[in-house]
């Protein structure tokens, strides 16, 4: 899969992104950086410890997934388009960290994990609802 | 300075959370794993690429604060105290980060980063209070 290929799928990606409701979004973005960040609290310390970098990609897709809300937040926030530097960023990271014969496979579990955390927002953000109700 | 004074700091330090507001350190935690992510999102891919730990270090103590809440936030919900085995992971997380020399320093940077989280936290509440008015 080539380069292109994975800033096609990106600009997709933050395109649908944009279109959340905001609370929805809000709720998806915070529960996905609240689990990357507990699983690099403790996986840094080991990879540290042991001077071994090979566990900091096991869990990438979850803190990638958490940075592109980070970007699309940023624009939704001031009620823009994304632009094509906020793409090349995460383009950058995405290929930094994965090889092209790995970015098929990676794609999708970005995807899942993007999907996952909507749903719960959703979940969440009905839960509050009714319970305001 | 050794590994027991770090247990003790670590012990007083989460005592005084505890006295917080459930939803304050709530707000707090939100407040920093949005910075984490967004900091670590960056980090890790150029970790990856350039095999270079120092950047995983480099702003460890704010992945460490947002995790000291995180646990804060759990057993304040649970209506627990935080179990000593807990104590005795983040004091590992903490010495297996940092050498012995660095201890004091980082004590003193993660004690400012928590107290930052706090006032951004307390402050977003009554903004938020007053603006539902």
């Amino acid at each position: 899969m080539s380069v292109e290929e994975v800033r096609k799928w990106l600009e997709n990606l933050c395109t649908d992104l944009m279109r959340y409701d905001v609370k929805v979004f809000d709720e998806a973005k915070n529960f996905l950086c609240t689990t990357a960040s507990h699983i690099y609290s403790f996986t840094i310390p080991l990879i540290v410890k042991y001077r071994n970098l090979d566990h900091l990609k096991r869990d990438y897709h979850i803190l990638f997934s958490a940075r592109v809300f980070i970007k699309v937040d940023f624009r939704k926030t001031l009620d823009k388009e994304m632009t094509s530097e906020d793409i090349e960023d995460l383009l950058k990271c995405f290929t930094y960290v994965y090889s092209p014969n790995e970015y098929k496979e990676k794609m999708i579990e970005v995807g899942n994990e993007i999907g996952h955390a909507l749903r719960i927002a959703i979940e969440r953000v009905t839960w509050r609802k009714q319970l305001e109700e | 300075m050794e590994v027991e004074d770090v247990r003790k700091w670590l012990e007083d330090l989460l005592r005084n959370l505890m006295g917080y507001d459930t939803h304050v350190l709530y707000e707090a935690r939100l407040h920093l794993v949005g910075v984490v992510a967004d900091l670590y999102t960056h980090h890790i891919p150029l970790a990856i690429k350039y095999k270079d730990m120092t950047l995983l270090k480099a702003h460890y103590e704010l992945l460490f604060a947002s995790y000291l809440f995180d646990q804060a936030y759990t057993y304040k919900t649970l209506k627990k105290e935080i179990p000593k085995d807990v104590i005795g992971l983040l004091v590992e997380y903490f010495t297996s980060v940092y050498s012995p020399k660095e201890y004091q320093d980082k004590m003193i940077k993660v004690g400012n980063e928590i107290e930052n989280a706090l006032k951004e936290a307390i402050e977003y509440i009554a903004w938020k209070k007053q603006f539902k008015g």
